[in-house]
């Protein structure tokens, strides 16, 4: 499964859980339209450590949240790079 | 009010190790000799010894005759057990230890040292301080004052015959318990620090105990024990944490006839209350059995305890130990419910996820409802997002099904009965879960 599928996995599994629908996860569609809240984000950001290793948003002393899908997925690939 | 030695020199109390069954009216009859004695007298004393035995021993013939004793509990550390020194100005030190360097400056006094001493010439007249390290005391330690009529303070009479307790008896549960079975002339069969939790049930059982005490942790530990089996109790006693439904009701069933008590005490505020109705959480009744000196309210969702029971004071430091109408504040958040007061956990324990604030016992009482949970621990991780959640670490009893499906049911569990911001993110099974010094699930290491 390449990053970008597991990512969006696991967006679509935490919306299921959360009893929410995904409502968008193209890479230009923006986190606030995703149908995600913050306890959703949350999740999927402990979720993709546990499963990848890594979280690109506790890394940095300064972190810059993403505001795109695209741009969450590439702070993944950046961070495993 | 006379002191401790006084008062049970004339009945059948005795204490059971794992090696010898000492009757205290007959180690009694000895003292320490005059040298000691001389020494001892109205000093500030350090209770340095490695067997709970020799402590208790220690402790029947100190009181009365010191100023103050301090009771080192297993597992304190040397850097503590200094401080404690200083802070209560200790001069002389108790002990069956080798001298620790670190105390070398203090004359040290064998414990045993009363046992083959002369009978005693002078008088035990002294109010003895009783000062005990605070259950939670991680780090640097904190010290409460008590005094033999404190601890003794909200007893009922109970009845002879042979008593068990998980606890140690230098902490507060213990030595509560200690000084209750001795003044009602039973026998202690006291656990040493280290003792296996199957080995110590094996003395309980052979000792003929029926009357046994320990934390839900305790507990939980010992349904699952092959030394449990036989072994029949007439009065089963919770306290030192949250005694939730689950194991209230595996107590239950594996002691259908016995008297299952859950009771609320902490070493700063002595025993708040009991309840034995089999349910978790207590009634508010309870808060209305108020009287002059006890009186038991729930301020900014907090209990608080004002008791003849509770200690005198803090030693060292500057915090005060209750407010200026003497009501201690357990830090213990409880919340009313259905015309019942449950606990939520403790105050300083809170995991803030994204601002609402959640306690891990909450969350640990919805994982124990599952049958094949033995113990579970929550604790807090972080999170770029929301600051913290709340992750989960699960025991399961012996001869459980594959975790997978388990897993799949504790996360069915948990959607059932928290909202979302209280579910664990992630489940993870291990293999045990460590208790602390004193009994209780270790959260310090979480």
């Amino acid at each position: 499964m390449s990053l970008r599928a597991s990512v969006v996995a696991q967006f679509a599994e935490v919306a299921e859980q959360q009893g929410r629908t995904l409502k968008r996860s193209d890479d230009d569609a923006p986190l606030t339209e995703t149908g995600l809240d913050s306890l959703c984000f949350a999740i999927i950001v402990a979720r993709l450590e546990d499963q990848l290793g890594v979280d690109p948003f506790s890394q940095s002393e300064d972190p810059q949240f993403p505001l795109t899908v695209g741009e969450f997925v590439a702070a993944y690939e950046r961070a495993r790079s | 009010m006379s002191c401790l030695r006084e008062r049970i020199r004339s009945n059948d109390a005795a204490l059971a190790g794992p090696r010898r069954t000492v009757a205290l009216a007959q180690a009694l009859s000895r003292d320490w000799p005059a040298d000691v004695w001389r020494k001892l007298r109205d000093a500030s004393v350090l209770v340095h010894c490695s067997s709970a035995l020799s402590a208790a021993l220690s402790l029947l013939q100190l009181d009365g005759l010191v100023r103050r004793m301090v009771l080192c509990p297993p597992g304190a550390d040397i850097a503590q057990i200094l401080q404690a020194a200083e802070v209560a100005q200790t001069s002389v030190v108790v002990s069956d230890l080798y001298t620790h360097p670190a105390l070398a400056h203090l004359p040290h006094i064998a414990a045993d040292r009363a046992l083959s001493g002369e009978p005693a010439s002078g008088k035990r007249d002294r109010r003895s301080e009783w000062v005990l390290f605070t259950s939670g005391s991680t780090g640097t330690a904190k010290l409460v004052v008590h005094t033999l009529e404190t601890l003794t303070a909200r007893f009922a009479a109970t009845s002879a015959g042979s008593w068990g307790t998980f606890y140690d008896i230098r902490r507060y549960g213990g030595l509560v318990i200690f000084l209750r079975a001795l003044l009602s002339g039973a026998t202690l069969v006291a656990a040493e620090p280290g003792e296996a939790i199957d080995d110590y049930l094996t003395r309980v059982r052979t000792a003929g105990c029926r009357r046994l005490t320990g934390t839900p942790s305790h507990w939980r530990r010992a349904l699952i024990s092959p030394a449990l089996s036989g072994l029949e109790l007439d009065y089963v006693r919770l306290s030192g944490e949250i005694a939730d439904q689950a194991i209230l009701d595996k107590l239950r069933a594996r002691f259908p006839e016995a008297k299952i008590v859950h009771a609320f005490a902490s070493t700063e505020a002595g025993l708040a209350f009991e309840v034995d109705d089999g349910r978790e959480g207590f009634p508010d009744s309870v808060l209305g059995a108020s009287t002059a000196q006890f009186q038991i309210k729930v301020e900014d969702g907090t209990l608080r305890v004002r008791s003849p029971g509770a200690a005198l004071r803090m030693l060292g430091g500057d915090a005060p130990l209750c407010d200026a109408q003497g009501f201690i504040d357990t830090r213990d958040a409880v919340h009313f419910r259905e015309g019942r007061y449950r606990f939520e956990g403790r105050r300083d324990g809170v995991i803030n996820v994204g601002g609402n604030k959640i306690h891990p016992e909450e969350i640990e009482a919805v994982l124990n409802r599952h049958p094949l949970v033995q113990l579970s621990r929550v604790r807090s991780r972080k999170n770029p997002i929301l600051g913290a959640l709340a992750e989960a670490e699960v025991v399961l009893g012996p001869g459980s099904a594959s975790a997978p499906r388990i897993h799949d049911d504790l996360i069915a569990l948990c959607a059932a009965h928290l909202p979302p911001h209280k579910r664990p993110v992630a489940i993870r099974f291990i293999e045990s879960l460590p208790l602390s010094q004193s009994g209780k699930l270790d959260r310090a290491h979480a």
